[in-house]
């Protein structure tokens, strides 16, 4: 039996201590074990001096990023430097200003120029629009009457001066630019109308326009069709055309078709095959009679060429290409040509062409893409360039793709036979541009539509490929870039551009690792500081453009385009073997069906094969892109930091609620139940006293685990039958006794994890930065751009030349003697550094300035104040790459910065301070370090920041650079923090749109510097506000604008919801602690909506619309009214379906327009989407039908009533005359009558041969009827 | 005996032939002037250098004699002939109805030249005695398929044996520069409304005339036609240019002269 006052006695009180401690210190002898393994292997790694302890790295390491930090946040501050904005949006780019400049000064008419460069640029003064809307600039169809030509898009004012009929339709879809099929004797052209009649009277040919042949190429079959045949005359045979034959005779009565000049028949003095030739405007050789007129095609076969002196056409002929045979064929590769004194066949093809590698013969006709280096995947290398070979007429010909691999050469094969192939290329458009823009998140999209849509449209686009980056847990995602990065102006020009688009690419992966028993373990992100990370970075960083590490077109790797902060570096030799081309490696052609199809309504195999990317938007949502890095860095560390953390959160939730609701009724599931709900009790008993030691990680867990085990102790305390009957220990009067109990063994534990460090987060921010790629220093290899041209069709180019060193130039462009050479063949001075005069924040100054350094100051010589960004720089007197350390290095490739966090070579080199201060310093170190590493780090602290100097060399791109360093000092005001915090940014912006139907928005703050931020919607003091921020504060988790915060705004009924925002610094103190500077004034965000939604109020056109040739042109309009802006919205359409959507070319207004300058005759459903600046969408659809007119009208009656009547089944207009049908229509008489009824007096007996034309100009080729009047 | 015979006739022979080349010699320009004494004649050879370099300067520089919006190519100035100063636009033409803008220049060119050549067969034609009229002093050009005619206004010589009217006197230089421009016109077109144009396409349909593309750093295009007679055309185009990177910040490009 139990006694239970024995229980509770002072000797087992003793008792219970002692088990106690037992229990935990065999965590503590665990912990010590593995801590002084710690120890000594630090022992063993260090060597004895005091900058190479851990904390003092720690704070080198922090101090060097707050550089890195301010750069990338001195967007805020004032920079004489950078005129383009990351902040380029699409109203940036609409607001350019582009006027009109009716005559530039270099005689170019009718330009659009940026409205500030009138005066430097325009001859006269600018028109304060764009030229599409002036009326002498307008552009339309120029119709030059006296050639019957058509020019389209040529200026009103332009044509009108040089005497030109000018219409405003821009593409010459008129009637009279029509084209038709006009037979010169042998010849066909493909003219209009007007020029046949031209030509016709030039050569003394009847005009013979046939307007029903609507192709060139059925225009140049016909040629081949004319009958010829022999032709007598009075001076003897010819072989001539009938046409030919008419002029010749007047008429063809002479003419026997389809026979030879030698024909027996004919009686005629020629005598047949008399010799061979080749003839004019033929590919064959042809037997030739005595009288010198062709007969057929040669063969050895004497008489079965002759034919029995008939003409034998091309298809019956000798079909072997040999010398026993004429039948030439150029598409075939062959034409007549003399050898010796022989006619034959002569090979059109190209032996030996050059390919990429080696040689290969082709067809005439042949065309083949030549590629400088590996293609695709993101692989092409600096200074490459696409061509497209051809074989034509024997000889090879280049047409280079543009340049900066702006084009690409693309290629498909085909089969012909015999297993021979027939390459077919071309140069298109590289698409790239497009790629990086599909990673953006649009409004209101959720990730995973995100991730379907990126995916569905990077696949589309055939110049995109999708990249899988995996760094871990946390850091998993797939993104779109580029197969064929497009290639950079590498002239200094554009260098601070160039790096902007590299910068997409950079981004910040924190590896987040927790303490727990076992030691330090990763949570998320545990590949960021591995090779890996670096290799998967550096593949996408060269695939955006000229950035990253990688080669140039001669194989010369260099790594100065990418740096990894924290990270690893890794070998760039496998990217040496990216110069060299690939057997068999082609870029595809891509179906562009899809595209065409949405933007022009096109079906499979309608329309020509030519497009045209009209929209600059492709240019406009890539500025925007600058921010897609950002994007893709903060959601990721939300994953990494705070997914573990969730992951506990919800099994903890989880896990109490269904075991409350347990009950329990008999004794054994009493037991269980008591148990159950001792452990549910304890967990949140465990969770509570957690908080309060601010523990976190595995550190909950254990107490948790702890309390519920305690609870369950408890439990089983209070429930009998579980330790075998008997009344419950804990039960009744003793159960506050036991929970105590409970309590102290919780408590215990808890003290011990968090002395044990069990729960710390450690976090490591590894920094790629993608930048700019940089030639090799110098100009060794200038001359060898020449060399590659080793075909002597691809010769040098800027671009190449560029490549191949940073002192290489292009001289004499434009000239015979263009060169690439070294500019600078003898600079062997390094730059000379010195602070820049005048760029400095204010309230602050240079001084102490030497040779060899300067210092940064106050103006009265105090120190920096902390948190507060300090923007100077340094010149060189040539252009140069600064670098940077905040240590002693030999030589500048061993410094770990660049200046500025630009790898350019300029002159002028700009930087921002923006130093923590001692507490923040201090506090976060005190997280990060280890026990024994925090002894004397405050005294470090307060030295170093009394004492900052950095270490800087330059080179100059002859690779000069300074062997002894130049430095930068300065000091921190080591006093208290007495600035409060404010907010830099916001997204949305102040005044910023939500949808109408939406009352939640999120909003994201970016705050000066680590802070708790509130807000809410009424100005009260911080304590009063009620919703919290949830914040970053560590000193590395720096946004690009500041420390981020974010928070679910509710509520938002209102037209105007204003949010009232306030912060307080140094969040590392208790939230009580005097010594925090809260901000006075809150900041106020206002976030709108519409009072009204989006509306499509009416669209044009709707019905069938009637044109009387194809393609025809017609205007879309839409027109919007309601939401944010008073209908201003951007609208986009498509014919396709609600994917694809293409913006229309007017847009962002309450009235949108889009020409349609391609369509074909059909049936058309147009798809159109708005959307204004809050989001808010309206969509429409309109049907749009297309008829073509162009068939003559028919007269259908025709009768006599005073006079004889004519009905016409259209509108038109008729002529007649008593002599032919064929007659000039001005020649015709006309009638009178209106639309279908048309009537003249005519003569009894008399034959009349009539013409009627719709109101398109469609009229026969011969006449409409002919009638005989009784 | 028979010898000495044989050998006298042969000097005789001899003698006859010197003298009557002598002769021909010494009376040849008359004889010539006798031959072409018609004006057009005398037109066509005083025209031919400046028609022929009036020809070569038009075409190989774009159409104009001093192109000022163009692009330099071979140490050469090429004329824009159909012309955008952004990025990502279609061009305008600058120079519609080509044909006559070329006419215009070579006139402009030979303009001088010509009205020297009038007044050099007027002023002989009045040494010898006859009296010249003319209705006016314009002279015109015309291209036409197969040659490029100069035509100067009618003139009316009248001597004692009578008066001679000439209409219009017209000069012809075989060219085929007419078949060039009207391609060009055709490749400008495509360049106006796509873009860009297909220059195997038209060799494939237009086999006597070969067509070049030469694409530069900036976008520009200079096209160079050559006919099979060895005529050739020269000209430059700059249409739907995507500039190097991603143009952010780019509308236009600097002018290049």
């Amino acid at each position: 039996m139990i006694n239970k006052s024995r229980i509770f006695s002072k000797k087992a009180g003793i008792s219970y201590f002692e088990i106690a401690i037992l229990i935990i210190s065999s965590f503590a002898f665990c912990y010590f074990v593995s801590e002084a393994d710690k120890i000594i292997e630090s022992m063993n790694d260090s060597k004895p001096s005091i900058e190479n302890k851990s904390g003092n790295k720690k704070l080198i390491m922090i101090l060097g990023f707050f550089s890195r930090w301010i750069e990338r946040s001195k967007i805020n501050l004032v920079s004489a430097e950078q005129n383009v904005s990351l902040e380029f949006s699409r109203e940036a780019v609409g607001n350019l200003a582009l006027n009109c400049c009716p005559l530039l000064k270099n005689n170019a008419v009718c330009q659009d120029v940026v409205n500030n460069q009138c005066g430097e640029r325009c001859a006269v003064a600018c028109l304060p629009t764009r030229c599409e809307q002036t009326s002498n600039c307008q552009q339309g169809c120029c119709f030059d009457s006296d050639e019957g030509i058509c020019s389209n898009s040529v200026p009103k004012e332009s044509c009108e001066r040089n005497s030109g009929t000018w219409s405003s339709d821009r593409n010459c879809n008129m009637q009279e630019c029509s084209l038709g099929c006009c037979v010169l004797g042998r010849n066909a052209l493909f003219i209009t109308e007007t020029r046949c009649e031209k030509l016709s009277v030039f050569y003394n040919y009847l005009q013979d326009f046939r307007p029903n042949i609507r192709t060139e190429i059925g225009c140049l079959a016909l040629s081949e069709q004319q009958e010829e045949g022999a032709c007598l005359t009075s001076r003897g045979c010819k072989f001539l055309t009938k046409t030919d034959c008419l002029r010749m005779n007047g008429n063809a009565n002479y003419f026997y078709p389809n026979s030879l000049c030698s024909n027996p028949l004919l009686n005629t003095t020629c005598t047949k095959q008399n010799s061979t030739s080749c003839i004019e405007g033929k590919d064959e050789v042809y037997w030739i009679d005595s009288c010198g007129n062709r007969e057929n095609i040669y063969s050895s076969n004497r008489e079965e060429s002759w034919n029995n002196g008939s003409v034998l056409n091309k298809e019956n002929s000798c079909s072997s290409i040999s010398e026993n045979c004429g039948n030439c064929n150029r598409f075939l590769g062959s034409i007549c040509g003399k050898e010796g004194n022989k006619f034959a066949c002569k090979s059109l093809d190209c032996k030996n062409a050059p390919d990429s590698i080696g040689k290969k013969d082709r067809k005439n006709g042949e065309s083949w893409c030549v590629y400088q280096s590996y293609i695709g995947e993101g692989k092409d290398v600096v200074g490459s360039r696409h061509y497209k070979y051809y074989c034509l007429d024997g000889e090879v010909k280049v047409e280079a793709c543009g340049d900066y691999r702006t084009g690409i050469c693309v290629e498909n094969e085909i089969e012909i036979g015999s297993g021979n192939k027939f390459s077919n290329s071309a140069c298109r458009i590289n698409r790239a541009s497009e790629c990086e823009s599909y990673n953006i998140k649009k409004d209101g999209e959720k990730a995973k539509e995100k991730d379907d849509r990126m995916k569905r449209e990077c696949l589309e686009n055939e110049d995109c490929e999708t990249r899988e980056l995996n760094f871990g847990l946390g850091y998993k995602f797939e993104i779109c870039s580029p197969k064929y990065p497009i290639g950079f102006n590498l002239n200094s020009e554009d260098a601070e551009i160039n790096k902007k688009i590299c910068n997409q690419a950079s981004f910040k992966c924190v590896k987040v690792m927790t303490k727990k028993i076992s030691g330090w373990e990763c949570v998320s992100g545990c590949d960021c500081d591995t090779e890996k990370f670096t290799k998967q970075m550096n593949e996408w960083c060269i695939s955006v453009g000229d950035c990253g590490g990688k080669a140039n077109i001669l194989g010369e790797v260099t790594d100065f385009g990418y740096s990894v902060i924290k990270g690893e570096r890794i070998s760039l030799e496998k990217y040496k073997e990216y110069a060299k081309p690939v057997e068999g490696q082609r870029a595809v052609p891509g179906n562009f069906s899809g595209l065409l199809s949405s933007k022009y309504g096109w079906g499979a195999g309608k329309g020509p094969g030519d497009y045209s990317l009209e929209d600059a938007s492709n240019s406009v949502m890539l500025a925007t892109a600058g921010l897609a890095g950002t994007a893709l860095v903060s959601g990721a560390i939300a994953v990494g930091i705070h997914g573990g953390i969730s992951a506990i959160s919800f099994s903890l939730a989880g896990g109490v609620t269904p075991l409350l609701s347990w009950g329990a009724t008999s004794g054994v599931f009493a037991g269980i139940g008591n148990a159950a709900i001792g452990a549910a009790i304890g967990a949140v008993v465990g969770y509570v006293v957690a908080k309060l030691f601010g523990l976190e990680g595995d550190a909950v867990l254990a107490v948790v685990g702890v309390g519920a085990a305690a609870g369950v102790a408890a439990g089983v305390l209070a429930s009998p039958s579980l330790i075998g009957g008997g009344a419950a220990i804990c039960a009744g009067p003793h159960l506050l006794i036991c929970a105590v109990i409970a309590l102290v063994i919780i408590a215990l534990v808890a003290g011990l994890m968090k002395l044990l460090g069990i729960g710390k987060v450690k976090k490591i921010n590894v920094q790629f930065n993608c930048e700019p790629w940089q030639a090799v220093r110098g100009g060794e290899n200038c001359g060898k751009c020449k060399e590659l041209n080793k075909d002597g069709l691809q010769p040098c180019t800027k671009y190449r030349c560029q490549s191949l060193g940073q002192t290489c130039q292009l001289i004499n462009e434009g000239t015979r003697n263009e060169e690439c050479v070294d500019i600078n063949p003898n600079d062997i001075n390094p730059p000379i550094i010195k602070p820049w005069e005048g760029f400095i924040s204010e309230g602050y100054k240079y001084s102490e300035i030497t040779d060899e350094s300067f210092k940064i100051s106050g103006n009265n010589g105090e120190c920096l104040t902390e948190f507060s960004p300090i923007l100077f720089g340094i010149i060189t007197n040539e252009p140069s790459q600064c670098k940077m350390d905040s240590v002693h290095t030999e030589n500048l490739d061993d410094m770990e910065f660049y200046f500025g966090d630009s790898n350019l070579y300029k002159t002028n080199h700009s930087m921002a301070f923006n130093v923590p201060s001692f507490d923040a310093i201090s506090s976060e170190l005190r997280e990060q370090l280890e026990q024994e590493e925090l002894g004397q780090m405050d005294s470090i602290i307060l030295d170093r920041l009394g004492n900052l100097t950095y270490y800087l060399r330059c080179v100059d791109k002859k690779g000069n650079s300074n062997i002894r360093e130049y430095s930068i000092r300065t000091c921190v005001n080591p006093g208290k923090d007495l600035t409060s915090p404010y907010v830099v940014s916001s997204i949305p912006v102040n005044n910023g749109f939500i949808p109408m139907n939406k009352t939640e928005a999120e909003l994201k703050i970016f705050v000066s510097e680590p802070a708790n931020c509130r807000f809410g919607s009424v100005d009260s003091g911080y304590e009063s506000l009620m919703n919290n921020f949830s914040c970053e504060t560590g000193l590395e988790d720096s946004d690009l604008y500041g420390w981020p915060c974010s928070a679910n705004l509710t509520g938002l009924n209102s037209a105007e919801n204003k949010v009232y925002i306030k912060c307080k610094d140094q969040p590392w103190l208790p939230d009580e602690n005097t010594s925090r500077n809260t901000m006075q004034n809150s900041q106020i965000i206002t976030i709108k909506k519409a009072e009204t939604s989006l509306v499509i109020a009416g669209i044009e056109p709707n019905a069938t619309l009637t044109f009387g040739r194809e393609p025809t042109s017609a205007t879309l309009k839409v027109y919007t009214s309601g939401g944010a802006e008073n209908g201003k919205a951007i609208c986009s359409y498509s014919f396709s379906g609600w994917e694809n959507m293409i913006e229309m070319r007017n847009t962002y207004s309450s009235q949108s327009s889009q020409i349609f300058d391609m369509l074909m005759r059909g049936n058309y459903n147009v798809y159109i989407r708005c959307r204004d600046i809050a989001g808010d969408e309206a969509t429409g659809m309109t049907n749009l039908n297309i008829n073509i007119d162009n068939v003559p009208p028919r007269i259908i009656r025709v009768y006599n009533r005073q006079g004889l009547k004519i009905i016409t089944n259209e509108d038109s207009v008729c002529v007649y005359t008593n002599r032919t049908c064929f007659y000039n229509w001005e020649n015709g008489t006309g009638m009178t009558g209106i639309e279908r009824e048309h009537n003249f007096d005519f003569v009894s007996g008399e034959k009349y041969y009539i013409k009627c034309k719709d109101i398109w100009n469609n009229k026969p080729d011969e006449c409409s009827m002919v009638i005989r009047a009784t | 005996m028979i010898e000495n015979k044989r050998g006298q006739l042969a000097i005789f022979i001899i003698i006859a032939v010197v003298i009557a080349a002598v002769l021909i010699i010494l009376f040849y320009p008359k004889i010539r002037t006798i031959v072409s004494s018609s004006p057009q004649v005398r037109l066509q050879d005083c025209m031919e250098d400046s028609i022929q370099e009036a020809l070569k300067n038009a075409s190989l520089h774009g159409g104009s004699m001093n192109p000022v919006n163009a692009i330099y190519y071979n140490g050469e100035k090429i004329e824009y002939l159909c012309y955008t100063n952004q990025y990502y636009q279609t061009c305008s033409i600058q120079q519609p109805l080509l044909r006559q803008h070329v006419e215009r220049e070579i006139l402009q060119f030979i303009g001088s030249q010509a009205r020297k050549c009038v007044d050099s067969v007027k002023a002989d034609l009045q040494k010898k005695g006859y009296r010249v009229s003319s209705s006016s002093n314009d002279v015109s050009v015309q291209i036409s398929p197969d040659n490029l005619k100069v035509i100067f206004p009618g003139i009316t010589i009248s001597g004692e044996s009578g008066s001679e009217n000439y209409d219009r006197l017209e000069i012809k230089y075989k060219t085929k520069i007419y078949d060039l421009i009207m391609l060009t016109t055709s490749i400008l077109n495509w360049e106006a409304h796509y873009g860009d144009a297909d220059t195997t396409t038209y060799m494939l349909y237009y086999p006597k005339i070969k067509v070049e593309k030469y694409k530069q750093e900036d976008g520009s295009k200079i096209y160079i036609l050559t006919h099979e007679s060895k005529d050739k055309f020269v000209f430059a185009t700059r249409s739907l240019s995507w500039p190097p990177g991603y143009g952010l910040g780019q509308t236009y490009i600097p002018v290049k002269v």
